[in-house]
Parts: C-alpha cells; sequence; structure tokens
C-alpha cells in the first residue's frame, strides 16, 4: 500500500488550503480554498479505511461531502448577498465594524 | 478490505436492524416533527396569520422539554443508541433541557423583533428550530461523525440567522465572517479528527481513547491531531486568539440571534470540546491540558481588556462573552485524570448560570434598544428615570454575571480539584481570574 503518498498529498492539499483561506482575498477563492482542506481531509480518510480495512472512513468521508455540498450552498449565498449590496467581494472591503 | 468487499460482506450476512429507544430519541423526534410542521403552515398562512409561527415554534421547544423530563425521571437514565454512538446521560439531558430552554427564551425576545423590517419570517423560525435540534444532538453524540454532523447541523443554519437581515450591510457582514471562519474551522478540526481515525481505528470516541496516549512511533501526529481538533473548537467558542469574528459577527447580526449565538451556540461548542477532550482524550491530557490553560488565560484577559474600550452595548457584551468562554475552558485546563468529573460538573454549572444571565441582559439591551433606538453605552444614561423596572433589572443580570466567575473560580480550586491536579498551575490560574471577576 502507498499510505503514505496518499497522506503526504493530503498534508501537501491542507497547506494549500490553509494559504489560500489566509492569502486570498476574494470570498470564492476562500471558498474554494476550504473545499481544498475538506478534500484533503477525504483523501487522509480514505487512505486511512483502506491502511486499516474499516469501512467507517469510506461513511465518515460520504458524510463530509455531503455536508460540504450544503456549506457551500449556504456560502455562495452569502458571497450574493455581499454582492448586491457592496458590488464586490472583497473581503478585505468587509470592514464596517472594528474595535 | 475495500468498500466494494466491505459491501460484499455485509450483504451475504442477514442484516437485522437495530433495536431503536425512540423515549430516548423522543426529544429530537418532536423537535423534528416541529420544524416540519413550521415549514409547511409557512406555507400555507397568509402574511396576517404569520405570528402562528412563534407560538408554533415555542411550543415544538416546551413539547420537546417534556419527553427531556420524563427521560431524566426514569429509573435509568443512562440509555445508549447505536452501539454507544449515541448516548442519553443525566449530562446530556441537563444540556438538552438547557438548549430547548434558551430556544423557546429567543422565541420570545425575538418574535417582536422579527416582526418588524419586512422580512421572511417563516424561515427564521425554521432555521432557530434546526440550529437547536443540532445542539440537542450534539450533547449526546458520542461518535466523530455524530458530532461532526450535529455540530455543522447547529452551525449552518446559524450562519444564515446572523444574516437574516438580507438588506443590511452590516448583517451580511456578519453572517459572511461568521460563515467564512465557522467553516475554516471545522475544516481544520475534520483534518484532525481524519488523523484520530487514521491512528485509532475508529470513529467512536471509547475506542479512541486507548490509542491515544502520545506513545509509540506515532506519539507526534497523535499531538498534531489533538491541537488540530482542539483548534477547531476554539473556534467555534471564540477563544482568544481564534475570537476574531465574535465581536463583529454578535453586532452586525439581528440582537435576539446574537443571544442566541452567544449562548446556545457557544454552550453547544463547549460540550462538544468537553466531551471529546474527557472522553476520547483523557490520555493526551499532556498535550491539550497546557493548550488549554494558556487560551483560557489569553481569552479571560483579552477579551476583558477589549470590553473596556467598546462604546456599543452589543460589542462589549460580546467581549465580555469572549472573556466568559475563558472562565469556561478554565476547569478543563486543571481536568487531568480523576478531576474529570469535577470538571464537567463546573463547566455544566457555569453554562447553565451563564445562559440564565446572558439571555437577561439581552432580554435588557433589546428593551432599552427599541425604547431608545440606539446601541450606544452613552444612551443608557438615566435609564433608571424613564424606565426603573429595565433599570434594576440590568444591574441585577450584569452583576448575577460577574458573580459566577467567583462560583466557578470557587468550586474549581476546591480540595477535590487539587490534589489530583498541578497545584502550581492552579494557583497561577486562581490568581489571574480572581484578578479578573473583580473587575
Amino acid at each position: 500500500m502507498l499510505t503514505s503518498q496518499f497522506l503526504l498529498l493530503g498534508a501537501v492539499l491542507f497547506c494549500i488550503g490553509v494559504y489560500g483561506v489566509i492569502a486570498r482575498k476574494n470570498a470564492v477563492l476562500v471558498l474554494m480554498s476550504i473545499e481544498l482542506i475538506l478534500n484533503s481531509v477525504n483523501i487522509n480518510l480514505l487512505a486511512f479505511a483502506l491502511r486499516n480495512g474499516s469501512a467507517d472512513g469510506h461513511t465518515f468521508a460520504l458524510y463530509i461531502i455531503a455536508v460540504a455540498a450544503a456549506e457551500v450552498g449556504v456560502g455562495l449565498a452569502l458571497v450574493l448577498l455581499v454582492y448586491r449590496n457592496r458590488r464586490s467581494i472583497a473581503l478585505d472591503e468587509l470592514s464596517e465594524m472594528r474595535g | 478490505m475495500t468498500l466494494a468487499t466491505a459491501l460484499a460482506t455485509a450483504l451475504d450476512a442477514a442484516w437485522t436492524a437495530p433495536t431503536i429507544d425512540y423515549h430516548a430519541l423522543a426529544p429530537e423526534i418532536v423537535l423534528a416533527a416541529g420544524l416540519c410542521v413550521v415549514l409547511l403552515v409557512d406555507l400555507f398562512t397568509t402574511e396576517r396569520n404569520k405570528w402562528l409561527l412563534s407560538i408554533l415554534t415555542g411550543f415544538s421547544f416546551l413539547g420537546a422539554v417534556l419527553p427531556v423530563l420524563t427521560l431524566a425521571l426514569h429509573d435509568d437514565p443512562v440509555r445508549s443508541l447505536f452501539d454507544g454512538r449515541y448516548v442519553v446521560d443525566e449530562f446530556s439531558l441537563v444540556m438538552k433541557g438547557l438548549f430547548l430552554l434558551s430556544g423557546y427564551v429567543v422565541v420570545l425576545l425575538s418574535s417582536s423583533h422579527v416582526e418588524e423590517g419586512d422580512y421572511w419570517r417563516g424561515e427564521f423560525w425554521f432555521l432557530l428550530l434546526t440550529s437547536v435540534l443540532g445542539m440537542v444532538m450534539m450533547s449526546s453524540a458520542r461518535d466523530l461523525v455524530s458530532v461532526f454532523v450535529a455540530l455543522e447541523f447547529l452551525s449552518i443554519p446559524s450562519f444564515m440567522l446572523a444574516a437574516w437581515r438580507k438588506r443590511d450591510s452590516k448583517s451580511n457582514e456578519a453572517g459572511v465572517k461568521y460563515f467564512l471562519l465557522g467553516v475554516f474551522a471545522s475544516a481544520v478540526m475534520l483534518y484532525g479528527m481524519s488523523l484520530l481515525y487514521g491512528l485509532a481505528n475508529s470513529t467512536l470516541l471509547v475506542n479512541i481513547a486507548d490509542s491515544i496516549a502520545l506513545d509509540g512511533e506515532f506519539g507526534a501526529v497523535q499531538a498534531l491531531a489533538v491541537v488540530f481538533v482542539i483548534v477547531g473548537f476554539a473556534f467555534k467558542v471564540s477563544a482568544v486568539p481564534f475570537h476574531t469574528w465574535a465581536p463583529d459577527t454578535y453586532e452586525g447580526a439581528p440582537t435576539p440571534v446574537t443571544a442566541f449565538l452567544s449562548v446556545a451556540s457557544k454552550a453547544a461548542g463547549f460540550i462538544a470540546l468537553v466531551v471529546l477532550v474527557l472522553t476520547a482524550l483523557p490520555n493526551a491530557r499532556d498535550v491539550w491540558q497546557p493548550f488549554i490553560w494558556i487560551l483560557s488565560a489569553l481569552t479571560m484577559t483579552v477579551g476583558n481588556i477589549f470590553a473596556l474600550r467598546q462604546t456599543n452595548i452589543v460589542r462589549m457584551i460580546a467581549y465580555s462573552s469572549v472573556s466568559q468562554g475563558g472562565f469556561v475552558l478554565m476547569p478543563l485546563a486543571v481536568a487531568g485524570g480523576a478531576a474529570g468529573e469535577a470538571a464537567l460538573r463546573a463547566v455544566v454549572v457555569y453554562l447553565v448560570a451563564y445562559a440564565a444571565t446572558n439571555l437577561g441582559m439581552f432580554g435588557v439591551i433589546i428593551a432599552v434598544s427599541r425604547k431608545t433606538r440606539s446601541g450606544e453605552i452613552a444612551s443608557y444614561g438615566g435609564l433608571f428615570s424613564y424606565a426603573p423596572a429595565l433599570g434594576v433589572l440590568a444591574t441585577i443580570f450584569w452583576h448575577r454575571s460577574r458573580a459566577f466567575h467567583r462560583l466557578v473560580v470557587g468550586s474549581a480550586s476546591s480540595p477535590h480539584f487539587k490534589h489530583c491536579s498541578p497545584t502550581q498551575l492552579l494557583g497561577h490560574m486562581h490568581w489571574l481570574s480572581s484578578v479578573q471577576s473583580t473587575r
């Protein structure tokens, strides 16, 4: 089994995702970066499930896929709401409240 | 074994349905039925009759409290469902009661607030019920998958509740900030959970406890997994330095929603953290004890200091509730070994007291802001002269919430705690929190 390669891929995707969340100013790109992290989790879970020979990881991954879809639906709706009111989805301009 | 072979072997064996204890699941079933009814009634009523919805929502909460009471009065209150993945015990019953009652109080606080400003009302009640259903599930979840599903169940509706005033750009900002940080936090937490699953080969919290002991060749990975999971929940309970979303979200969201977020949603995050740490990671306390200690000390200090310079009342309460989170974390920082039980008790007592005082404080804030149309602290000058009852209530709730700090500090530093935890650490902690709570 090539478990370590899968885990490495998961770790790299996780790091790219975290970098994207921190560095990107565009709300849609931040959402995409969060999806990258969730997919790295899925890769991890499937690799572990294959290595350990149990179906729990597969089930967990299915739940994550379903919940991630719901999250993105809500997230895009919120981004659309901001775009309608401001004509911009730049996160650094979302600074009406401070302190 | 791949999924295909797993499925093949599963299909060969005769499948027997698990026996389901419907009495234990009754609060969840009542809530689920209630939210379906609210959704349907919203579809088929005219705009004039929408007041029905708030009443239906209130009765759903009260109806779900009844089975909680019958379960609590039953001779054997501990019921374990689905191979121990969903447990109804005294702890979870207390928390279910707390969530349902605070949901009911939020209905009372928001029913006139929701009428104002020409927004769709039905969704508000539906989302509130869904979020409380997630919290009720969270208090019984004893498996990584069910903890995760319950967490998302309670968070996703509250993102939408925070952004409920669609045309108000402050409310939009509150929703987007809460959403992005909340989802990022659960993604980080999931990465930690995937590592925990890989190391323990089980998603059941009790089984994870046997494998995660910070020894063997994977000790470092285990420590990493524990830290990731705790960071995920630290966002949820707005512990410093992961608190940055909280003041903005609390200020921008509609005030009853803020009351709901700062009380119920936060309490749900805490009990998930407590259950995970005490059930799944008792043997990894060398990692989480110092980590939570630092989080707790930072949260108490930074929350209180920033609260001092606020001019908006909701924002000040937001920082105050951040700092209160530090007090709830404090018993966990010393909860190693036999002190787990006492820490659990301290957390539950504090959360109940915190919910009561904070909801009361928000009730006063909503009442005053309806009179003065202002959220500035300066507008509270002369409150006693035009609304004496509100003035007295505000004073009581404010001082009660301060008094409970001392209560928890007292119980955390009781002799029972001291002999089984690092006394010196506790001494520092006690000093720090005494200074904080005399503010």
